[in-house]
């Protein structure tokens, strides 16, 4: 363990092997040897990962090594477990650490209209989805729900921030971003709300820190638009991403203080009466198919001959799981009834929430002054937040001083690192429509080199497709085989089926160790 | 109808039983109601059987409704809340025909699932000549502490399939194969032309002709073979969408008033855009697509413009997704359909424009209206009931598309010697342009498609005694009266056969794709069902399908597989996947001869080879499969319910 030296124009990419999470160290030189800017991307590993703390432990020891305990710009990306729980994990070490700048997405910016609407949308679901998995009795079908609730930390812990719940396990991502928050707050760093279209900018300035001249940033992520927020899909076509099978429609998940949603019916059907708030009275009376008068009671049809013998239930007198037989009436066919069936839905709405959140990525690209080498940062984005890229155009006078208009699909072709989207999954990495080349395709650099903080093994046991086969085979294309994950445990690593240019680029930028996978990028 | 026996007098004259009950229903869905070019022909009187018991001769149908074959009942979970059952008896609803079409009315959507629900069995009943079942229920048997006494299997007779028309509350509606039930949904439209739709306005899959005809062939198929569940080739599951799409599509045609409406505004052409062949439209666009949510001619290209689709020989390869692959097969019997209907109207066209067969700007003549729809609805009913009897002619288990192209044109060959319309080859035209083929022909020709008889010498010798056993006992049943007691027949003879098979059982190794070479192989006489069809003279011939199957346990690992099937190896791992075979056994009893045996061979080492790479495979890669896992991993306890939520669609 040492400190992390950059090269002497360029920057190096650390990314720790926690496990299926993100956790990326960048050091930028400032043009005075010894003095290097650190910026961390992220800090988590996935909810139920073993020995979670100690792991985030040892992460957050080896940052505090390396980088002298001075993170110079914190960035987090969105509120997921696998993105955020390390400053939980490892609190204390970040506790005596110093924040000196910290950047969140619009989307988490108390005085935006949208994002608090959206917040707002976002913690009713999460609170519905919670109250649906409590009602579900069969396991198989609560188990993939109660997975994608993990991405926000414990399903049980109250999804508001701040509860000040001691221990670590009942804890939850909006618990870390608080401390996330308190932690830049010692150091008087206000959190800066990026929005897409800014820049280039400049790295921060840090006080006792000479500047950093050759590295300037572009925000490309999250859109500051619902709809394409809510994109999360592959649309029926299904060209834009790598896929076989066609993809799956979509359906939004609702707009507050409108027409009532598929989500919004679902979930105040799943809500006692006396949890809806006063202003979804109206919707959820709304929710209902039919009008009161023709609505029968379980109460009264329990009394009535016809459910009774058609539908059964379960005998007042001699509750089930008694033991006592139900007496002949009660009991029959109780293998057709379908109390539960209809919370499979949540799934679907979990799925949805899950994504959405991916969606609210803040994802960066550094740009690299002398060499226009490019470094993608695309966190957990989906489908709608890549397409958005293509509506932005960033403005660089050029050695004339003569303004340049840049587009997305500048910096992708200059890309020679790419921080691969959700842990590989198949919505995360687009290709574009049929002719029309997106993400992916237009990374056309023959320098390219791609990260994946992937764990196969994690990803198997929640029987999530991560990395999905075909955007692993198409990165491994256009990266001559240059991928580097986190759960490649084949140290020395092997040339493989690299060709000798691009295994001797890698092996001459490139360190790893049980605890971090290393790539250095010249300038 | 339940009436208090009256003291008569002598002269009364007896009213015969209608043979129908004449009740009303949507044509399409709701959603067309609210256009007024299409309103007019929204609203059909569908034609029901008049249900009575054969014994009694007593009108059987109850509230609810409560019938010979299916029961309504009508509870919503999501809401906490009943819907009482409706009465179709009652004199005011008998007089006329029954609820009138109405979206706020529970009882109407009881009495329009009812309706769709039991077209689309007597569909089925008709084309194959005799009584439809649902798949038994099959529970294991508990010790009484807690556990499984050594999984001894039940099977319980399943009189009717249940129908649940609010049991969702989301975009979403499925046959539950668990529950012998149909679970239809309701959700706000979250539509995006609020010209079809008032947004948040509630949609209704169970007022969708489409989405009830759709699932009710779920359970139908099921109930005859109920292995096609399991997808262990990815043809499997999309066939089974495919197959219900199919018949809810040509479900359209029987339709009188919608056909001639059609007909008269596509002006004949039946290739073009048309109602009659898309599928749920609301649904569609309350979902948030551009039209229909299947449409077996065409679809909406980016632009919103529709385009007839060409077809791909390509896709074939590329598409998995259940839905994607089977509407390859929809669209080649569609394709069919429209080239078998274009050659019976060329005359008529050719009359109707002195023969120059161009038609004339403007609308067509009424009288030549009607003659076009009647050809229509002659070609649509007879590539249904072409469809639907295919099934008799499938193999148990892992069915391909290209074995149903065989079952199809050996059924179609079986029924109607002379192909004189060459509708035998436009079916192989028509799946041939789709890049469907069997594996396992040499040449694509009507011939060396038909399954063949078995060829081998040795085979009837071996087989007459099995025969004759069978037609001992055929002597002994009685195809008349109630369903369940035929059930009962069939399920003693399906024990009988059983127990016969297993003394004799050496004696078939290698015959019907079985390994029965060691002691005590166990088997199962999966089916045994009579087959109904018309000999060469005309005559009306009665034949016995026999499907016998078997299982045994596949492996991820090739070793360890070999270690288990050749090694013997003493305590096997637990399977990793189920891996099926069996055969289809068509029986002519007067000859005695086995006219085809149609093999899934168990023993194949190539076919488990495939289902392996297929089960582990990346074949979908949909977002919902990134977490939730996909149609081929086996084991699933709702496919359909996976599979439909998985598109939002039915």
């Amino acid at each position: 363990m040492g400190t992390l030296n950059p090269p002497a124009s360029g920057v190096t990419v650390r990314m720790y092997r926690q496990g299926l999470g993100d956790c990326f160290l960048l050091a930028f030189p400032t043009g005075q040897p010894g003095q290097a800017f650190y910026m961390l991307i992220d800090c988590g590993v996935i909810f139920g990962t073993q020995s979670a703390a100690s792991k985030m432990q040892d992460v957050a020891t080896d940052i505090e090594a390396a980088t002298g305990g001075d993170i110079h710009l914190l960035v987090a990306t969105h509120e997921h477990w696998d993105h955020l729980c390390g400053f939980l994990f490892a609190g204390d070490i970040f506790q005596r650490m110093h924040i000196h700048n910290l950047w969140l997405a619009w989307t988490e910016d108390p005085t935006d209209t949208l994002a608090q609407q959206l917040q707002a949308e976002f913690h009713a679901n999460r609170a519905a989805l919670r109250m649906a998995l409590n009602l579900i009795s069969d396991p198989d079908t609560a188990a993939p729900i109660t997975n994608l609730l993990h991405f926000f930390g414990d399903p049980m812990a109250a999804s508001d921030s701040g509860t000040g719940i001691a221990n670590a396990n009942l804890q939850n991502t909006g618990a870390a971003l608080q401390a996330i928050r308190d932690f830049a707050s010692k150091m008087n760093a206000s959190p800066v709300y990026r929005h897409p279209g800014e820049g280039p900018l400049s790295l921060p300035q840090v006080n006792g820190l000479p500047g950093v001249s050759n590295a300037r940033i572009y925000v490309l992520g999250p859109p500051h638009d619902e709809t394409t927020l809510k994109d999360i899909n592959p649309s029926t076509k299904g060209q834009e991403v790598y896929k076989q099978g066609a993809g799956a429609s979509q359906d939004s998940t609702g707009g507050a203080g409108e027409a009532l949603t598929a989500s919004k019916a679902f979930f105040l059907a799943v809500l006692d009466e006396d949890q809806i708030s006063s202003a979804d009275k109206e919707l959820h009376e709304l929710s209902f198919p039919f009008d009161q008068h023709v609505r029968i009671s379980s109460e009264e049809a329990k009394q009535n001959e016809f459910f009774r013998t058609y539908y059964g239930f379960d005998d007042p007198a001699t509750p089930a799981g008694t033991g006592a037989e139900q007496s002949e009436k009660w009991k029959d066919e109780v293998w057709r009834r379908i109390d539960d069936d209809w919370l499979g839905a949540a799934g679907e709405f979990a799925l949805q929430l899950d994504s959405y959140t991916n969606n609210t990525s803040l994802v960066l690209a550094f740009e690299l002054v002398n060499t226009k080498k490019v470094l993608l940062f695309a966190a957990d984005a989906q489908i709608g937040n890549w397409l958005s890229w293509d509506n932005l155009s960033w403005s660089l006078p050029d050695a004339n001083g003569t303004p340049q208009t840049i587009r997305i699909g500048d910096l992708l072709a200059r890309t020679v690192f790419y921080k691969v989207g959700h842990h590989g999954s198949v919505n995360a990495t687009i290709r574009g429509y049929g002719s029309t080349p997106k993400g992916l395709e237009l990374m056309t650099s023959p320098d390219l080199v791609a990260m994946i903080p992937v764990d196969r093994q994690m990803a198997l046991k929640k029987r999530w497709n991560m990395p999905c086969e075909p955007v692993l085979q198409r990165l491994e294309d256009k990266t001559s085989q240059r991928v580097l994950r986190i759960d490649d445990n084949t140290p020395p690593r092997t040339q493989g089926g690299m060709s000798d240019v691009a295994w001797k680029a890698l092996q001459a930028n490139y360190e790893e160790t049980k605890l971090y996978i290393q790539y250095t990028v010249t300038d | 109808m339940q009436q208090k026996e009256m003291p008569r007098p002598s002269h009364t004259i007896p009213v015969e039983r209608p043979p129908f009950r004449r009740l009303r229903a949507y044509a399409f869905d709701p959603s067309l109601s609210i256009e007024l070019e299409n309103a007019v022909i929204n609203t059909v009187t569908m034609q029901v059987r008049w249900e009575f018991d054969p014994e009694t001769q007593k009108d059987i149908l109850q509230p609810g409704p409560v019938g010979e074959y299916l029961e309504v009942v009508d509870f919503d979970p999501a809401s906490e809340c009943f819907y009482a059952p409706v009465d179709l008896n009652q004199p005011y609803l008998l007089a006329q025909d029954g609820l009138a079409p109405s979206e706020g009315n529970p009882q109407f959507h009881q009495q329009m699932v009812y309706a769709v629900a039991m077209t689309t069995i007597r569909n089925f009943e008709h084309a194959l000549g005799r009584l439809a079942f649902w798949a038994p229920h099959y529970s294991i048997e508990s010790d009484g502490q807690g556990g499984q006494a050594a999984g001894k299997i039940t099977e319980t007779y399943v009189r009717r399939l249940r129908i649940y028309p609010h049991a969702l509350r989301e975009a979403n509606a499925y046959y539950s194969p668990q529950k012998k039930a149909l679970l239809l949904g309701y959700f706000p439209a979250t539509s995006s032309d609020p010209r079809y739709h008032l947004p948040g306005g509630i949609v209704f899959t169970c007022l969708s002709h489409d989405v009830v005809a759709h699932e009710t062939t779920h359970a139908l198929l099921d109930g005859m073979h109920r292995r096609y569940e399991e997808a262990s080739n990815p043809d499997v599951l999309a066939f089974h969408e495919a197959f219900a799409d199919i018949v809810a599509l040509f479900q359209h045609f029987s339709l009188p008033e919608v056909l001639r409406q059609q007909i008269a505004k596509a002006r004949g052409d039946l290739a073009s855009e048309n109602l009659l062949a898309q599928l749920a439209q609301e649904f569609g666009q309350a979902t948030g697509s551009h039209g229909a949510l299947r449409d077996a001619l065409g679809n909406y290209d980016e632009n919103g413009v529709w385009q007839r689709s060409k077809p791909d020989p390509t896709q074939i390869n590329q598409v998995f997704e259940p839905h994607a692959r089977g509407s390859l097969l929809v669209a080649a019997i569609f394709d069919t359909f429209v080239s078998i209907y274009q050659s019976r109207i060329a005359d008529l066209l050719r009359i109707a424009t002195s023969g120059t067969g161009v038609l004339p700007v403007g609308a067509l003549h009424p009288d030549l209206v009607n003659r076009l729809a009647n050809e229509a609805a002659k070609s649509a009913q007879h590539i249904l009931n072409m469809c639907i009897r295919a099934l008799d002619y499938c193999p148990p288990v892992d069915l391909t598309f290209g074995d149903y192209l065989r079952a199809l044109i050996t059924a179609d060959d079986d029924l109607v010697r002379d192909d004189d319309l060459g509708y035998r080859i436009a079916v192989v035209e028509a799946f041939r342009q789709r890049g469907i083929y069997p594996h396992d022909v040499r040449s694509l020709s009507i011939d060396s498609l038909r399954w063949q008889e078995p060829t081998d010498p040795d085979f009837h010798p071996r087989i007459l005694p099995m025969v004759q056993k069978l037609r001992e006992m055929i002597q002994e049943w009685d195809l008349s009266g109630k369903r369940e007691q035929i059930y009962k027949v069939f399920w003693h003879a399906r024990a009988e056969l059983h127990d016969w098979l297993q003394s004799t059982a050496q004696e078939f190794q290698g015959l019907f794709g079985l390994g029965l070479s060691r002691p005590n192989a166990k088997f199962e006489v999966h089916s045994l069902r009579p087959a109904r069809r018309v000999g060469p003279d005309g005559q009306l011939l009665v034949e016995l399908v026999i499907e016998i199957t078997q299982q045994k346990s596949g492996y991820f690992d090739p070793a360890i597989q070999d270690q288990v099937d050749n090694k013997g190896m003493s305590s096997p791992p637990p399977a990793d996947f189920i891996f099926r075979g069996g055969c289809t056994l068509l029986v002519d009893p007067i000859t005695e001869k086995v006219r085809y045996c149609i093999t899934k061979n168990i023993l194949s080492d190539g076919r488990l080879a495939r289902q392996r790479s297929y089960t582990t495979g990346d074949t979908d890669n949909s977002l919902r499969a990134v977490y939730f896992g996909s149609v081929n991993q086996s084991g699933l306890k709702e496919p359909f319910a996976f599979l439909h939520r998985s598109l939002a669609g039915a």
